[in-house]
């Protein structure tokens, strides 16, 4: 059987295992609504998820830009200069350590509740890691190389464009794609801070009124949109770093 | 294309689609208007309480009063009062209790209407529990959010109705699990406002007592931030709101089939028949008997100082405040709906 079968296959069973145990256990909605509750809110209400979800992916793209840009432009500080990385890097620990709920609603009374704090929380969810890991792939240089490169008398920008920039690709996607799942995160609880739109918002308004089936749909949008995002970030490393594709050591 | 190539230009096709985004996106909807721009900051998200104002816009009350109005959901009274204050929006409608806290903090606010006219927080029980006064509660269980004004609502309550607060087991809960608590067994009361609903839902009977019962304090209002309602002009839109908002609850009073449609209508997601009920129990909290013989909206100072009594005692004020300052019914209509 191949891979993606398998995974059908095992999804498939699941929502069958789901569905049976809620009904034959009478769970109550309002604790763990049914496979077939969730799939029917997501028809009843798909223009307005669509909406929402339009909303959310919005907010999702622009703060992972905005987070995935300055990480990278935070790492390349950092790794040419000492002394960034003393000020940048405990900074940006500390700011991943602050719960994000808890500075959130500070967020509201600064930037207000359109889509400036949304953006804001998005992006602080998304630097850390893209920090992170470029700072790891742009230090990481082979020794041999970095001899080369100095008995040439090659130029610091000539080492960094040559040398460290092509070899933290790796390390750069990597970070991305833990980046875009946690901007994902950041999206909805700037949404819980405030919005008139969103995945977020529907959720809340759901869960207001009891609606756990409304509120499963919304996580099951979202969830679409992440492995969505996740995937395109997967495909282009596929496209621009074929040298770098996984090897499966699993039989 | 080399692999830096193929790498750059993939990260600029990134961030070009969402700067292509940005342009034609949701944000941008704003159109130009003769009227005057009203935003609206409500509470929390949409449920009963953005009826009135959904119904008030959908007659045309707000139009008729020069006024394009648009409503927004809130995240709890607490940052409503704070982004009113800021002056992102200009009016808003939070809890009394927040109000006060805010404007002792410094924030350039006042309330301009009453909304709520008795504190809609309850004890909610299951009926199988026989609570049915304060007093009953002795011995029990009672869950309730830790923030906010409810918990010292209760506590003064209990103060009022000579029973020991100390001789109940309170546990602090978040307030999206004090439903499903309750209906399993895990507490025996909680303290809530529009929670009966659900439970009904779910097939349970329910028992309410109304902290109300005890306590004659303000609630919820409606408020401004006061520099902008000190800019030239903004007096006279803060008049026509307040008078197409108290003729929305009017009409909402006497049409509450038409006025849940035309909320579900915007707001697809909420329940017609949850909002029936919900307006059902909120009909008790507005149309109170002091607030249909004094007019709705107008505010009563002794219900101010009430509450200023508890939040003192409560330490949520850390000292006493104008409360005359605090409110005006100033840019109320002369004739109120009674």
């Amino acid at each position: 059987m191949k891979g993606s079968a398998v995974t059908t296959a095992a999804i498939v069973g699941g929502l069958i295992l789901w569905e049976a145990l809620v009904r034959l256990l009478h769970v109550p909605a309002y604790l763990l609504p049914a496979p077939s509750a969730i799939a029917l809110s997501i028809w009843t209400f798909h223009h307005v998820l669509a909406i929402d979800a339009w909303y959310t992916t919005y907010e999702i793209l622009l703060g992972f830009a905005l987070g995935a840009g300055i990480g990278f432009a935070l790492a390349v500080l950092v790794t040419f200069s000492r002394v960034l990385d003393r000020i940048v890097m405990p900074a940006a620990v500390l700011t991943q350590i602050v719960p994000k709920l808890a500075v959130a609603p500070l967020f509201v009374v600064w930037f207000g509740t359109g889509l400036a704090p949304k953006l804001a929380i998005t992006a602080l969810m998304a630097i850390f890691p893209v920090l992170l890991n470029c700072v790891a792939g742009l230090v990481t240089v082979d020794r041999r190389w970095r001899e080369l490169f100095d008995s040439v008398c090659a130029s610091r920008w000539q080492l960094f464009f040559k040398i460290q920039l092509p070899n933290s690709s790796p390390y750069v996607f990597a970070g991305l794609k833990v980046g875009m799942t946690l901007a994902v995160v950041g999206a909805i609880v700037g949404e819980w801070m405030g919005a008139d739109h969103g995945l977020g918002n529907e959720m809340l308004i759901a869960n207001s009124q009891l609606h756990t089936d409304l509120v499963f749909a919304s996580l099951l949008v979202l969830s679409a949109i992440g492995l969505v995002l996740f995937g395109i970030i997967a495909l282009i490393e596929d496209m621009t770093l074929p040298k770098y594709r996984r090897v499966s050591v699993v039989g | 294309m080399n692999r830096i190539g193929r790498y750059l230009s993939g990260a600029t096709g990134v961030l070009l689609a969402a700067i292509a985004l940005c342009s034609g996106g949701p944000a941008a909807d704003a159109q130009p208007s003769s009227l005057s721009q009203v935003d609206f900051l409500q509470a929390y998200v949409p449920s009963s309480e953005f009826v009135y104002f959904v119904v008030a816009d959908k007659k045309g009350y707000y139009k008729q009063a020069g006024i394009n109005f648009t409503q927004h959901a809130g995240s709890g009274s607490a940052n409503t009062v704070k982004v009113v204050g800021t002056g992102e929006y200009p009016i808003g409608l939070a809890d009394a209790a927040l109000i006060l806290a805010g404007e002792q903090s410094g924030e350039p606010i006042q309330a301009v209407m009453g909304f709520y006219n008795t504190t809609p927080s309850s004890v909610i029980s299951l009926k199988a529990a026989r609570i049915t006064s304060l007093q009953d509660l002795v011995g029990k269980t009672l869950a309730s959010e830790a923030a906010g004004s409810t918990t010292p609502m209760w506590r003064a309550a209990m103060i009022a109705a000579h029973v020991p607060a100390d001789k109940v087991h309170w546990v602090a809960i978040d307030p999206s699990a004090k439903v499903p608590s309750l209906l399993l067994g895990k507490v025996d009361a909680i303290l809530g406002q529009l929670q009966p609903i659900q439970i009904e839902a779910q097939g349970k009977e329910v028992n309410i007592v109304p902290l109300g019962d005890v306590l004659h304090v303000i609630a919820d209002t409606v408020f401004v931030n006061t520099a902008w309602l000190h800019k030239p002009g903004n007096d006279r839109v803060l008049r026509g709101f307040i008078a197409a908002s108290l003729k929305g609850m009017e009409y909402t009073k006497d049409h509450i089939s038409e006025a849940v449609d035309l909320t579900n209508a915007e707001y697809p997601t909420l329940s017609k028949d949850v909002l029936s009920k919900q307006l059902a129990m909120e009909h008790h909290w507005i149309w109170t008997p002091d607030a249909t013989a004094s007019g709705l909206g107008k505010m009563d100072n002794q219900h101010w100082q009430n509450l200023e009594k508890i939040l003192l005692e409560a330490k949520i004020l850390r000292g006493p405040i104008a409360v005359d300052t605090a409110y005006t019914n100033a840019y109320l209509p002369a004739q109120l709906p009674h």
